[in-house]
């Protein structure tokens, strides 16, 4: 009796217990539950991904498996043990670190776009200061995978009327001849409080445009820098002024001289002194006319995954001649020079300078940067840890233990290439996946009804939806004024142009609310009537955010109908389409002009 | 062996026999985590909490009870010396009145968890759900330790009276119905030397709820209160036995 008693109490609380325990609720990351683990609910499962070439920042090893978590690369080896990590077969795939694009201007959606194509860091060379608190804020978010990272000049260093104020932002210029440390120390000051993580100055005193700083001035600028542990890049865009920046300490020139061929004492000085060099041959080639972007543009790889923006960037000439004192074979065998003599070289894009798009671009640079001489894997360790060793950034182009992880996985099982980086298969900012964004993915408007886009004898609004208004560059902080309005039935604009702005205009524009597909018509056609000069009707797309495409006519006292072909807007999305500008200029000028009828044409 | 199962099958029998005593202490700790862990909590985060201090208030019932009272009880009616002059080992009596207690404070913990887990919300890996479970049911020994000292000294009246106050004392000094931290720092000290704040600590420190200091050292604070106790009880024991 007691027996019994004692064994079936046994038992009963025994299969109690097991079945209280074994029926608990679990959370979902079972797997990797240890004692340590629990109640941090955002521990995020790791990622293994096996038998994986990888490229390290220095060199090619592997197959390897790699281990990832938390935003981190735990682990690497021959072979890593499961325990219940989730497993992406890498077998036939590169792993390389996350590029870094070490010349750009960040404007924008520039950041999702570096992002797009796997560029997972970005430095700026100039862009409003403003931006830099979010940036520093958001680039040490261990979480976030919709934007690249920014390191950032802010500010940069230049005179007024310099080479860096023609742009619309305010620039916090240095005065020429300035001797006084005092001035340039609280300048940096500035610079540190805004948060820069080095400065950049512009240097071209030789050059035919705009003024520039001038030696003293520069040096001092490097000197006082160099005191607060500031690294100091230049723009110089001569090898003479190279030259003598060289002499003065700068650690580094974001573009390569396009204008003689360095001789053996300059290379053998920048070798011995240490600078780094961008050569940014993708702006050079844009400068010269290379139409390298174009066939980037057309790319299989990479079309499919650049907004109607970036194809029109990259469409985009710099200048509609050759610049003189650019000559891209020149600035191809200067990179050569420094890269034999040991130079490190830094892949930079200058993007978004036209021809040239974020993130894309870069593998562009890569591509050319091996046709200037650099080894398939150097052009590599230029767009990784070449940058991030020259700017002094922790855990990023590398691919090792404790590393970032900010990766690319492509579908290529050698990299043999030199477009190899484009073939992207996943891309990873901080352990999570990005989600590529395609254009297709965009493109979702309904077909334009009707061909009219303005009635004027009804009024500033079209049936189809087109609302007519003035439009001119004070919206950019231009001097340019128009204004409007509807006389016998036809658009009458009363436009100035002023040359203030590095792209004035005055007219008259027609927006649609919502962005319309107008890809089954092929022709522009309006008639116009004004005073004499040169003119342009501007495209706009819903992505349009820079720079329209364009396209001139003439116009004279007489009544003409002008005709424009929608393929010669260059990278005019017309899936997309949200409104047309005919506008004055870019000649100054004061221009009074008629306009009616506009339309679409199959 | 054949005398501790019988032994043991006999305490059993006679806590089933008696359910009035039986019901209350398994299922009154339940009905308070009910309360202040699922029903009174507003933060949404203290059904966690609490579930590793009242796990241990759970297991503080029966042991100190069970042997406290018991024991005073029985050595009160002269059972204990009877037992002495039956064949049965002496270490019989105490073994199976320890058993005993670890399949009630093994029950009593059921009922917590379950009203942890579907109504706080309470979700833990099964290893973390089986380790609680074992930290808890380990809970019993410094505890019984504790009630047989009392047993041994006390009479069946006085146990009962000390018992209570010992208990109740244990579970708010050590936490376990409201957390340490809530206290003024004077009370806080006073935790430290208590048996029940370092089992809620391991408990909670399984849990991920540790205040930064390591298991180790409340392990150690246990270990060494159970030595103590131990001794203590032991020397109780042969004392009433000359007596």
């Amino acid at each position: 009796m007691l027996r019994k008693t004692f064994f079936i109490s046994l038992i009963v609380t025994i299969a109690l217990v097991s079945i209280v325990l074994f029926s608990l609720p679990t959370p979902p990351l079972e797997a990797i539950g240890s004692s340590e683990k629990v109640g941090e609910t955002q521990s995020q499962q790791s990622l293994l991904i096996s038998n994986v070439t990888i490229f390290n920042g220095k060199s090619f090893q592997g197959p390897l498996d790699l281990e990832l978590q938390n935003g981190v690369i735990r682990n690497i080896s021959t072979t890593i043990k499961r325990n219940g990590q989730r497993v992406l077969e890498g077998k036939g795939k590169v792993v390389i670190p996350g590029l870094i694009d070490a010349h750009t201007h960040s404007f924008g959606d520039a950041l999702s776009s570096a992002l797009n194509f796997g560029v997972t860091t970005q430095i700026d060379m100039f862009s409003s200061p403003e931006l830099l608190s979010s940036t520093i804020k958001q680039r040490s978010d261990r979480t976030q995978h919709a934007k690249a990272d920014l390191f950032s000049a802010g500010m940069l260093a230049t005179v007024e009327g310099g080479h860096g104020t023609q742009f619309g932002i305010k620039v916090d210029t240095i005065s020429s001849l300035n001797n006084n440390s005092n001035d340039i120390d609280q300048w940096l000051e500035r610079r540190i409080q805004e948060g820069s993580d080095f400065i950049k100055i512009v240097y071209m005193p030789y050059s035919r445009y705009g003024k520039s700083l001038d030696r003293v001035t520069a040096a001092k600028i490097i000197a006082r820098a160099h005191k607060k542990n500031l690294k100091v890049v230049a723009h110089i865009s001569s090898l003479k002024a190279a030259r003598e920046l060289l002499e003065d300490d700068i650690d580094g020139f974001v573009h390569i001289f396009a204008d003689e061929i360095a001789d053996p004492q300059f290379v053998e000085q920048a070798k011995t002194k240490g600078i780094f060099i961008i050569p940014t041959l993708s702006i050079i080639a844009s400068a010269t006319q290379e139409r390298f972007a174009s066939i980037l543009a057309a790319d299989t790889l990479v079309a499919p995954f650049l907004s109607s923006y970036q194809k029109q960037q990259l469409n985009a000439k710099l200048s509609e001649q050759a610049i003189p004192g650019f000559d891209f074979d020149i600035a191809k065998q200067n990179t050569k020079l420094l890269y034999q003599a040991g130079v490190p070289i830094l892949a930079g894009s200058d993007a978004p300078n036209p021809g040239t798009s974020y993130g894309v671009s870069l593998h562009q640079e890569i591509e050319l940067l091996q046709q200037a001489g650099l080894s398939l894997v150097d052009s590599l360790r230029a767009a990784t840890s070449n940058v991030a060793n020259s700017f002094d950034i922790k855990g990023i182009g590398t691919i090792t233990k404790g590393a970032k992880a900010d990766f690319i996985i492509l579908s290529t099982d050698t990299f043999e290439h030199s477009t190899s980086s484009r073939n992207i298969y996943q891309i990873y900012k901080n352990g999570e996946l990005v989600t590529r964004t395609s254009a297709q993915a965009t493109r979702q408007t309904s077909a334009i009804e009707g061909a009219n886009l303005s009635q004027f004898d009804q009024g500033l609004v079209s049936t189809t939806g087109i609302t007519w208004s003035k439009t001119d560059d004070s919206v950019t902080n231009g001097k340019s004024h128009s204004r409007i309005f509807i006389k016998d039935g036809i658009l009458n604009v009363e436009a100035t142009v002023d040359s203030g702005f590095i792209f004035p205009w005055a007219g008259a524009n027609g927006f649609a609310p919502q962005a319309r597909d107008i890809s089954r018509f092929k022709r522009l056609q309006f008639n116009i009537r004004g005073s004499q000069g040169e003119y342009r009707a501007m495209m706009f797309a819903k992505s349009t955010t820079g720079a329209p495409p364009v396209q001139t006519f003439t116009v004279s006292d007489q009544w003409s109908q002008v005709r424009l072909d929608l393929d010669k807007f260059i990278g005019a999305d017309t899936h997309n389409f949200i409104g047309v500008a005919v506008v004055a200029g870019p000649t100054a000028g004061t221009y009074k002009y008629q306009l009616d009828d506009v339309k679409l044409l199959p | 062996m054949n005398a501790l199962i019988n032994e043991t099958g006999a305490e059993l029998l006679k806590a089933i026999r008696a359910p009035e005593f039986t019901l209350p202490t398994l299922l009154m700790p339940c009905a308070f985590y009910s309360i202040f862990g699922i029903m009174l909590d507003n933060s949404g985060n203290n059904a966690l909490y609490l579930l590793a201090t009242y796990g241990v208030f759970a297991v503080m019932g029966p042991s100190i009870f069970g042997f406290g009272v018991g024991v005073a009880n029985e050595r009160d009616r002269g059972w204990l010396e009877l037992k002495r002059a039956a064949p049965a080992p002496t270490y019989s009596y105490i073994s199976a009145k320890l058993i005993t207690t670890l399949f009630f404070t093994a029950t009593a913990l059921m009922p917590i968890y379950l009203v942890a887990g579907n109504l706080g919300g309470v979700e833990l890996p099964r290893v973390i759900w089986v380790s609680l479970f074992l930290v808890h049911l380990s809970a019993t020994i410094p505890f019984v330790l504790i009630g047989l000292c009392l047993g041994l000294r006390l009479s069946s009246g006085g146990a009962v009276a000390i018992s209570n106050i010992l208990f109740l004392g244990l579970a708010i000094l050590g936490g376990l119905w409201f957390p340490v931290f809530l206290f003024p720092s004077v009370m806080q000290n006073i935790a430290a030397f208590t048996p029940s704040f370092h089992m809620a600590e391991l408990s909670l420190a399984l849990l991920g709820k540790s205040n930064g200091q390591s298991g180790l050292s409340n392990f150690l604070s246990i270990l060494v209160m159970s030595l103590l106790f131990f001794a203590l009880a032991l020397w109780s024991w042969s004392r009433q036995q000359r007596s």
